[in-house]
C-alpha cells in the first residue's frame, strides 16, 4: 500500500471523536431509517444522477476509499448528481455507529447519510449485497442503472468506473 | 465499461445469452461469481505457511479438505477464530484438514503479520499466504472469512458461512453476534455430511464479512 494512503488511514482511524464542524447536525450525524423506508428515500432525492455509498465503520476498504466520495460529490456539486451514504453498523454497535457519526464529521460528509436500523443479515440479503463497499448508482427517474461491487475476484469497482458511471447518465440527459 | 453492471434492461438483455452459455461453460454459484457446488478444486503451488514450509495442494490428502479465506485485519475474521479453532478441534482424529489463505496485500494480511496473528490467537491448522491470489481468484474468494468444504475427489460440496449468525470484533474487542446465539453450523454440518458421502444443505450460503481487494 502506496505511503500517502497508509498516512491518511492512521489519520481517519486515529483522530480522537471531535464535534461536528457546525451545528448542522444533518449533514454530519446518520439519519436512521428501516430498509422499508429506503425506495422513499432514493425517490425523495430526484437529482439527474443519484450516488449512493454503502459502508460501515468496521470495513476498512469503505473507509479508506471514503475521501474520494467526499471530493466527487464536492466536484459535482450542482451539476445534477447528488451523493448519499447508507451506514450497516449494526444497530446494537452504539460504538460503531458513535465512531461512524464522528467519521462523518471529521471527513466533511457533506450530504444526507442513513443509517438501516436492520442488521448485516437482513440488509445483505433485502439490497442483495454480498460484501461492502458497494456505489449503487440510480438515474433520474430512481431506476437503479449502475451496481458497483468487489464481488467477482477479476472485475472489482474502482473510482473510475463510478466517475464512467455518472459521466454516462449525465450524458445520457443532454 | 465491464466493471459496470446495467442492473436492467442490460441484465434483461444478457439473460438469454446466460441461459446459452450455461449448457456449455456452466454457471457460478448463487453467491459465488466463480464457483459452483460439484467444481472442481483449483490446485495450487509453492504458496508459503505460518510455519516456514511450502505447500501446494497435493501435499493435503484428507478425504476432506476445507479452505479458509482469512485477513487479520478484518473484525469479523477476529470475531470467528474461535468458531474456526474449534471447528479443527471438533473433526481432531478424522480425515479432516482445514487451511486457512490469506489473500490481501496490505501489510497487515502479509505472512509476517500472519505468523503473529496465528501465534496470538492460537491457530492449529496451516495458514497459507497467497500472495498472487491465484488461489483466491480461482476460488472467487471475495470475503473473509469463507468456507470452501472438498470432498475425496476434490469436488466442492459446500461455501460460505461458518454458521447463522457471523460475529465481528468491535472497537473494544468485543465480540457482537450478528442473529444472537449460533444454532444452524454450516460448515461443521457440511463437513459432516462430507465424510460420511452425502449431500449438503444447504450446500452454499451467504459469506458475511471483509471484502478481499485483488489487484
Amino acid at each position: 500500500m502506496p505511503a500517502l494512503p497508509v498516512a491518511l488511514l492512521a489519520w481517519l482511524l486515529a483522530l480522537p471523536f471531535p464535534a461536528p464542524a457546525n451545528n448542522d447536525k444533518s449533514t454530519t450525524t446518520m439519519e436512521v431509517i428501516r430498509l422499508a423506508d429506503w425506495p422513499a428515500v432514493v425517490a425523495d432525492a430526484q437529482p439527474d444522477v443519484l450516488v449512493v455509498d454503502i459502508w460501515a465503520s468496521w470495513c476498512i476498504s469503505c473507509i479508506e476509499r471514503f475521501p474520494e466520495m467526499v471530493a466527487m460529490a464536492a466536484r459535482y456539486q450542482g451539476r445534477g448528481v447528488s451523493f448519499l451514504t447508507l451506514n450497516l453498523d449494526d444497530p446494537k454497535d452504539v460504538e460503531g455507529i458513535e465512531w461512524s457519526n464522528g467519521f462523518l464529521a471529521r471527513i466533511g460528509a457533506d450530504f444526507p447519510n442513513y443509517h438501516l436500523q436492520e442488521n448485516l443479515t437482513e440488509s445483505f440479503e433485502a439490497l442483495d449485497l454480498l460484501a461492502i463497499p458497494v456505489v449503487l448508482i440510480y438515474d433520474g427517474q430512481g431506476e437503479e442503472r449502475y451496481r458497483l461491487t468487489n464481488d467477482n475476484p477479476n472485475d472489482q469497482f474502482t473510482k473510475a468506473d463510478i466517475e464512467a458511471a455518472v459521466q454516462a447518465l449525465l450524458a445520457e440527459k443532454g | 465499461m465491464r466493471r459496470l453492471i446495467r442492473t436492467h434492461s442490460l441484465h434483461r438483455a444478457l439473460a438469454g445469452a446466460a441461459l446459452l452459455l450455461a449448457a456449455t461453460v456452466g454457471l457460478a454459484g448463487q453467491y459465488n461469481t466463480i464457483l459452483d457446488i460439484g467444481d472442481p478444486m483449483p490446485g495450487f503451488t509453492n504458496l508459503p505457511a505460518t510455519d516456514g514450509k511450502i505447500y501446494r495442494s497435493g501435499d493435503f490428502g484428507a478425504d476432506v479438505l476445507v479452505l479458509v479465506s482469512l485477513a487479520n485485519h478484518c473484525p469479523w475474521v477476529r470475531g470467528m477464530d474461535q468458531g474456526l479453532i474449534d471447528l479443527v478441534d471438533a473433526f481432531e482424529g478424522q480425515s479432516v484438514q482445514v487451511v486457512g489463505f490469506s489473500v490481501n496485500r496490505r501489510e497487515d494480511d502479509r505472512l509476517p503479520a500472519m505468523v503473529e496473528h496465528g501465534d496470538r490467537v492460537g491457530y492449529n491448522f496451516t495458514y497459507l499466504y497467497d500472495e498472487s491470489q491465484e488461489l483466491g481468484r480461482a476460488l472467487g474468494a471475495t470475503r473473509t472469512p469463507e468456507y470452501f468444504v472438498f470432498d475425496a475427489d476434490r469436488k466442492l460440496t459446500y461455501m460460505g458461512l461458518l454458521h447463522d449468525s457471523p460475529a465481528r470484533e468491535t472497537r473494544s474487542g468485543d465480540i457482537m453476534y450478528t442473529n444472537g446465539e449460533p444454532t444452524q453450523f454450516y460448515a461443521q454440518n457440511a463437513i459432516r455430511a462430507t465424510l460420511a458421502g452425502q449431500p449438503v444443505d444447504p450446500a452454499e450460503t451467504r459469506a458475511q464479512g471483509c471484502s478481499v481487494k485483488y489487484e
